[in-house]
């Protein structure tokens, strides 16, 4: 599940460490509309017309909740970053 | 294009779904304003970082639960769905609550039935012990009579008939113990033989028969009572 590479040094596993759960943070601060049409879009790598066919939503709907929700994960990760020392 | 026309198309750009102009401009915009491209760039990266996570494989329970309530969905709406955990989601909640009005209404129907007071019996019922007085004949009249209390007077002597001396003087040392039943017109109606002598019983009733009193009283209403004597010779040898 976690892509663990042999030649990661202790540094870059904590470094990836922090980085995946500042990124779960962020994703948590997100509605769960926003979230779901980002994560289908980003991770599962599905297209607007396939999410918007997926959860029965209008694509304009998609498109919006899409572009809102990485904005949402941006400032998240943005504000997360200036809180972390 | 203005820098905040260019960042609210920062998604649209990323998915490529912008019109040839409108990402030609924006392409022109990053190339001469640093900071949208230095914000443009930290765009992409936190998107490529969520992009490389790998997604989480769920285990076959959760992907059971996850089926089960998919189906559960796209059937018709039914109570099970007001039943489900609190926190999830309730999709047609509104049709559901039809069949729990339904459910709602047969309790309050069952409650107001419950609650209504019942009609009186057109049929009279059958003997029991709570209704022994209808069988009986009324208080106070000479099939029922009732006994001297502080309530009910006791009848008063009014020619009092005494048993012939002679009679008891054949009977030789008998009494007799009597129940009389003084009637509400002062007469005696019965004369009821409960102990004594049977050879002094009969002149001895004879008499007792022809007793006349003034009637018992209940609450000012004539009323007959019972009374109770001991008959001796002494009570004859008196007169």
């Amino acid at each position: 599940m976690s892509a663990v590479s042999p030649a990661e040094g202790p540094y870059e596993r904590l470094a990836r460490r922090e980085r995946a759960r500042r990124m779960e943070t962020a994703l948590l601060a997100l509605s769960f509309d926003h979230r779901a049409v980002l994560l289908l879009r980003e991770v599962e790598g599905l297209s607007c017309e396939e999410i918007a066919t997926t959860l029965a939503l209008p694509i304009g709907t998609v498109k919006s909740r899409l572009a809102r929700g990485r904005d949402g994960l941006r400032r998240a990760l943005a504000s997360r970053g200036e809180e972390t020392p | 294009m203005s820098c905040r026309g260019v960042r609210s198309r920062f998604s649209e750009h990323r998915d490529q779904a912008l019109h040839a102009s409108e990402a030609g401009d924006v392409a022109a915009h990053l190339g001469a304003c640093a900071e949208c491209a230095a914000e443009w760039r930290s765009f992409n990266a936190d998107l490529d970082l969520l992009s490389s996570t790998p997604p989480v494989e769920a285990t076959g329970e959760i992907a059971a639960r996850v089926f089960d309530r998919l189906d559960m969905e796209r059937r018709q709406p039914g109570l099970s769905l007001l039943f489900r955990p609190f926190g999830a989601a309730r999709p047609l909640i509104w049709p559901s609550l039809v069949p729990a009005a339904f459910v709602l209404v047969g309790i309050l129907g069952g409650a107001l039935a419950l609650d209504r007071v019942p009609e009186p019996l057109s049929v009279r019922p059958s003997a029991s012990l709570s209704n022994w007085d209808a069988l009986l004949p009324p208080s106070g009249s000479e099939a029922n009579p009732l006994f001297t209390s502080a309530e009910v007077s006791p009848p008063r002597m009014r020619s009092p008939e005494r048993v012939p001396s002679y009679l008891l003087k054949q009977s030789g040392e008998g009494s007799l113990f009597v129940e009389t039943v003084v009637a509400r017109d002062g007469s005696v109606s019965a004369v009821n033989v409960l102990g004594g002598d049977s050879d002094l019983a009969r002149p001895v009733v004879d008499a007792l028969r022809r007793e006349r009193y003034e009637p018992a009283r209940f609450r000012g209403r004539p009323v007959a009572v019972s009374i109770y004597r001991l008959i001796s010779r002494m009570e004859v040898w008196g007169t």
